[in-house]
């Protein structure tokens, strides 16, 4: 499904995404080369290089983790989260330009080779000041490269989006060893702490959104639903779904997107065949539910994605007594049509 | 996402609000002779007028100075060639032995340019104490002046 969706306006959001992508990365480095001239002149070209992308590096990776909690938090990040992947590129190159240039510095004059003068040109292991801390950033930078070449929709294909997903949880031990090379690293050496409060700080502020969503999801996963009655469950009331929108209940430790349209309710699989986005958190446009993430479509009564598009997702039967909606959590093979159901009132 | 795929994002972030901030406090402490806190000091630029000691080699010429009642000290150091190291640090230590977790690390320098460094005052004098070049990629002392 790669064909964009011109039709809501992706493309134009996709540019625009972009363009403050490069205009932030330009104003740091252009900022950083500033005041790098006039409080230490001395610096060289290279180190210059090595320092700005290092750093601009490390906060676009935070950026690129903040988002997903945010997201969960609040949707009106949403949109940050359409284009993660250019960012990460982006991200990743500026850390292959910090590295590849480190290495040219620090380790191409000697007499081993020097990916090898990498792991062994200190070998203090055993000690916690003086680590050989280029060993966590060069393993970093190995998995951030995997994910940089497998973040395009053709591997995500190839490789099914479980498999894909699990890989992809690697940034998270990327991202540890990154902390661990500049604690053990420069800020063994630095004297201004600067640096150590602003990787503290970053830290922090992630595990915290993190669990804090972490925290939100579990409760839409726990939430008990008592009302059973031939298979079906009551999951809320036909008034507390608004036109175009939906709501998502985890019944058998499943979630489905509840969705009305027009006068009618549909149930579908609320996990979208992309990346897994949550297909109730978005809305219907032209028809279509359409992923929140990404803008994947799915029609609501057979789950599946509009012609020339072959995704699928199951659907379930759903049926409203006493402007209560029932919904049987038991899917049918994804892609079969459901009639959906109509309150009485509707239309009155 | 599915289900799983939640509790296992959970449990990782579980895992890293455990591991990161032990790996990051632990780090911290092991930094040697941390000084207080001055977050925003810019390098100091202004030399102090009396030069207290002096030593240098053909590539480093380093300068203890002081103020007229001794109350202040720096230490300036010049390059005087293009360092082949990029990644040096200035350590003092007394005697012969040195070694970075137990030395005092006075400051970073780059490749080339002059540096003025704030230094503790040191009662028993300069005389034979020596200051090491160390560059911290290859942990290796690179060179020392004896002053
Ligand atoms: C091949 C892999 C890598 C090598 C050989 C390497 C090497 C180095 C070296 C030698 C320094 C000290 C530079 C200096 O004198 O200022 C450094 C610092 C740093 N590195 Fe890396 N690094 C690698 C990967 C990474 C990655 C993947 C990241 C983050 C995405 C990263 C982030 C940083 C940061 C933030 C600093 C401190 C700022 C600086 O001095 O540049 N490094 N690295
Ligand atoms: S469109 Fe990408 S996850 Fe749904």
């Amino acid at each position: 499904m790669s064909v964009s969706y011109s039709a809501v306006g992706w493309n134009r959001q996709k540019k625009l995404y972009d363009g403050i992508i490069a205009a932030f990365c330009i104003t740091y480095l252009i900022l950083f080369a500033g005041f790098t001239w006039i409080f230490n002149a001395q610096v060289t070209f290279e180190t210059l290089i090595i320092r700005s992308a290092s750093t601009l590096a490390v906060i676009l990776l935070h950026i690129i983790l903040a988002i997903g909690p945010l997201c969960r938090l609040q949707s009106k990040f949403l949109p940050l989260l359409y284009n993660r992947r250019h960012l990460g590129v982006t991200m990743f190159f500026l850390a292959a330009i910090h590295g590849v240039f480190s290495i040219l510095q620090f380790h191409a004059l000697g007499n081993i080779h020097p990916l090898l003068s990498v792991f062994v040109s200190n070998t203090n292991y055993d000690s916690l000041a003086a680590f050989p801390f280029q060993a966590p950033g060069f393993i970093a930078l190995i998995i951030l490269m995997i994910m940089a070449v497998t973040s395009h929709d053709f591997w995500l294909h190839n490789l099914s989006p479980r498999l894909w997903k699990t890989l992809h949880m690697f940034v998270y031990m990327a991202y540890a060893l990154v902390v661990m090379h500049v604690m053990l690293g420069v800020i063994q050496y630095e004297q201004n702490p600067l640096l150590v409060i602003l990787v503290f700080t970053g830290s922090i502020s992630l595990i915290v959104l993190h669990l804090l969503a972490a925290q939100k999801e579990r409760k839409t996963d726990e939430a008990k639903l008592t009302a059973k009655q031939d298979g079906f469950v009551m999951v809320c009331k036909i008034t507390d779904i608004e036109n175009t929108r939906a709501k998502i209940f985890c019944v058998e430790k499943e979630r489905i997107a509840v969705y009305r349209h027009e006068d009618r309710i549909y149930a579908i699989h609320n996990v979208c065949k992309h990346q897994g986005g949550p297909l109730g958190e978005g809305r219907i446009l032209d028809g279509c539910i359409t992923c929140p993430w990404h803008g994947y479509q799915y029609l609501p009564h057979n789950g599946q994605s509009p012609p020339p598009f072959k995704e699928k997702v199951s659907t379930y039967a759903i049926k409203i007594i006493h402007e209560e909606i029932w919904l049987n959590p038991q899917p049918f093979p994804e892609g079969t049509t459901q009639t959906g159901a109509k309150s009485d009132n509707y239309g009155q | 996402m599915t289900k799983n795929l939640r509790i296992r994002h959970r449990q990782i972030w579980a895992l890293m609000a455990l591991l990161l901030p032990i790996g990051i406090l632990s780090a911290w402490l092991v930094i040697p002779n941390h000084e207080p806190v001055k977050i925003l000091k810019p390098r100091e630029q202004v030399l102090l007028p009396v030069i207290a000691y002096t030593a240098g080699t053909e590539h480093f010429q380093a300068r203890v100075r002081t103020n007229t009642d001794r109350s202040a000290w720096q230490l300036e150091w010049i390059n005087k060639t293009i360092l082949t190291t990029p990644s040096a640090v200035i350590y003092k230590i007394k005697g012969e032995t040195f070694a970075p977790e137990s030395a005092e690390l006075i400051g970073r320098i780059e490749t080339q340019g002059r540096y003025i460094f704030s230094l503790q005052p040191d009662s028993t004098g300069w005389v034979g104490t020596r200051l090491i070049l160390y560059d911290f990629i290859h942990a290796q002392r690179t060179d020392s002046i004896k002053f």
